[in-house]
């Protein structure tokens, strides 16, 4: 059963593994070009277009940055878990999420599924091998750079990957049962995915306000804090770990009671 | 010979629409029971409500003996719902071997030799299937199931005369030591394969009975028009042109009769056809 | 594939009457005698293509009826004798002629009018080879 759950995923992991590795080789093989890159482009604040006390500001910021991610450090945790792989996690969940339980609605195979097996196993059936697919990327992800940055010889703090790859696979988890939620509710596949993607927007936007500090799901997965003060955040951990699974809860239930 | 499936009063009610209105019947061991009735009279969701993938509004299902739990049963129950649909990525082969891993009491071999018995591809993917074929393999994925009860929702729709009967005669042989409760909206097929009929209309049992006995009892009985019939006598009464027609559904209704009209009487038997059109009452809305 | 009698499904008649009036039948023109058996429930369903339970119903009733008898562990067998086929054979015409008799007293045709028919018909055997004399 475990082993035909994972096969209907295997195409949309492999994507997903795919586009991360593009990624990571990116980040990883041109940091020096990178670096290069933004200091040029520092240098070059077009002076006509903007008021003088912004250039200011933004000339002296870009400098700084130019400085910092000469450091192996800030750039690997600037460039990956604070662009590239951070970002994507929301997404990773995602496609990861969307159709566990839409598709089946949508090609009406779940009739199939749910006069054989018990419902709760069912559940448990697609919402694990989601989730423990998406641990395995996440976890991956979060290593592979450790490993090759050390093989590189780069002067990075290992130990705080630990931290990096924790929030990321908790605020992964947030997003995870979110989208597992409305896998479970739509009945087709296009619905989920749509509101998926104005969640993620929407805790995007989030990130302006102070104030939803604890709703930004997104800053946790960037871990800032632990690249900054070398420790996790715990109230965030505790509140997302409740979260999520509170979400999955939720989501059983209500797969439980739904009429098909 | 106990009853497998009792339905007390079920209902099924949407927004606008009652689907289900308070029906009651039961299916006894090893019969093949048909819910005959035209599309839209309520026979898929009674389907669905006994196999728990429809919650009632009210009213009990008990299956088995177990009362309002159909997920408690599901191993000794298959199912072949109105949707025929099965995974489009996997072919037949795959399909088997699926249902395996899925299946209490499933018999791959059983499996393999119906689908080879209806002549369908091994290798083909699913997506490639017509509706035609995508019935027939999961009838033999239900089939090849060891189970005591199964359940199918318009086991021949789509299939050409020849399949159809040879789905029939598969019913048939099951139904030896298994119970079989389906629904149909093709007559003919009915009557030549059911022990007990159920006609539903609009959400209501109109019918209720076996099939056999139901021939027995129901008779058509002509009689000149003048003759008084009183209304308690029969199923129902009416009149063509010098004649009243006159349905009855038991014997000492006969003898009445024939006392009221002094002899001048023809008795006619009726059909699964005639009894359904006395029942149902107007326009005849399935396949005969 | 050929059966021992066809069933008419569709028929306001019962299918169970048909197999019993089908066995009646073969029994009172001797294709069937006395000690003959039978196919099992089963079998027969599966030769006339009928249910299970139809059949077993035309079997109880044929054995209340002394036509046919079970013998435990071996099967089914004819059980009716000479008079019993007399009987049959009787009641099988009787069944038969009842409703085009009725038909035509109620035509109008006098008793004697449907004696002479029937003494015709009689005669009719006689000329053909078979049968007693009138």
């Amino acid at each position: 059963m475990w082993k035909c759950e994972f096969k209907k995923m295997k195409m949309r992991v492999v994507v997903v593994i795919i586009i991360m590795s593009v990624l990571l080789t990116l980040v990883m093989a041109f940091k020096d070009w990178a670096v290069q890159e933004f200091s040029a482009v520092s240098q070059q604040v077009p002076e006509e277009k903007l008021p003088k006390f912004f250039r200011k500001f933004l000339s002296s910021k870009m400098e700084v940055l130019a400085q910092k991610l000469k450091e192996d450090d800030f750039y690997l945790w600037s460039q990956w878990f604070g662009k590239n792989f951070g970002q994507f996690v929301p997404l990773i969940a995602l496609i990861l999420a969307f159709p566990l339980f839409s598709r089946e609605y949508e090609r009406r195979t779940i009739y199939y599924l749910i006069t054989r097996v018990k419902r709760v196993k069912i559940y448990i059936l697609k919402s694990m091998t989601g989730f423990l697919a998406l641990c395995f990327i996440l976890i991956l992800f979060s290593i592979l750079p450790l490993f090759i940055a050390l093989a590189m010889d780069w002067k990075i703090q290992a130990w705080k990957f630990i931290g990096y790859t924790l929030q990321a696979l908790i605020g992964g988890t947030a997003f995870y049962s979110i989208f597992l939620l409305f896998s479970v509710l739509f009945k087709d596949q296009v619905k989920p995915i749509l509101m998926g993607i104005v969640v993620i927007i929407g805790t995007a936007f989030l990130s302006i306000s102070d104030k939803l500090r604890l709703l930004n799901i997104y800053s946790y997965i960037m871990s800032h804090n632990v690249f900054q003060d070398g420790k996790m955040d715990p109230i965030r951990t505790c509140l997302y770990v409740g979260f999520s699974i509170f979400l999955f809860l939720l989501s059983w239930l209500l797969f439980e009671r739904r009429e098909l | 010979m106990g009853a497998v499936i009792k339905l007390r009063n079920l209902r099924k009610y949407y927004k606008d629409v009652k689907a289900v209105d308070g029906i009651s019947f039961e299916t006894p061991e090893r019969s093949i029971h048909a819910i005959l009735g035209p599309n839209g009279a309520g026979k898929t969701t009674t389907l669905k409500c006994i196999l728990g993938i429809i919650r009632p509004t009210d009213g009990d299902v008990e299956i088995f003996g177990v009362k309002n739990d159909p997920q408690r049963v599901l191993n000794r129950v298959s199912f072949v719902p109105e949707e025929k649909d099965l995974y489009t990525f996997f072919n037949l082969m795959d399909m088997i071997e699926y249902t395996k891993k899925m299946t209490e009491n499933f018999d791959p071999v059983k499996a393999l030799e119906l689908a080879d018995e209806f002549q369908l591809p091994r290798k083909d993917k699913i997506i490639t299937f017509s509706h035609g074929m995508k019935t027939q393999l999961y009838l033999a994925l239900a089939f090849a199931q060891n189970v005591e009860l199964m359940v199918l929702d318009e086991p021949t729709w789509g299939l050409d005369p020849i399949l159809r009967n040879k789905v029939l005669k598969m019913m048939r042989d099951l139904s030896m030591d298994r119970t079989i409760l389906y629904s149909s909206h093709i007559l003919s097929e009915v009557e030549k394969v059911s022990d007990k009929v159920t006609i539903m209309v609009k959400g209501k049992v109109v019918f209720d009975g076996y099939l056999e006995e139901a021939k027995s009892n129901f008779k058509c009985v002509i009689v000149p028009a003048e003759v008084n019939i009183p209304e308690e006598l029969a199923v129902s009464i009416s009149m063509s042109g010098k004649f009243k027609m006159v349905v009855v559904k038991n014997e000492d209704a006969l003898d009445e009769i024939e006392r009221l009209a002094g002899g001048r009487m023809r008795i006619e038997d009726m059909n699964l056809e005639d009894i359904f059109t006395t029942v149902v009452g107007g326009k005849i809305d399935v396949e005969v | 594939m050929m059966v021992w009698f066809k069933i008419d499904f569709h028929s306001g008649k019962p299918v169970y009457e048909q197999i019993k009036d089908g066995l009646k039948d073969l029994i009172a023109s001797s294709l069937l005698n006395l000690g003959d058996p039978i196919p099992s429930v089963r079998e027969f369903a599966r030769m006339l293509n009928v249910n299970v339970n139809t059949v077993a119903r035309a079997y109880r009733e044929l054995e209340l009826e002394g036509i046919i008898v079970s013998r435990k562990g071996v099967g089914y067998f004819v059980n009716a004798d000479g008079q019993t086929v007399r009987k049959l054979l009787l009641e099988n015409v009787k069944e038969r002629i009842k409703d085009p008799l009725n038909k035509l007293k109620r035509i109008g045709f006098s008793t004697e009018e449907i004696l002479n028919l029937i003494r015709e018909l009689i005669l009719e055997v006689n000329e053909d080879g078979s049968g007693d004399k009138a």
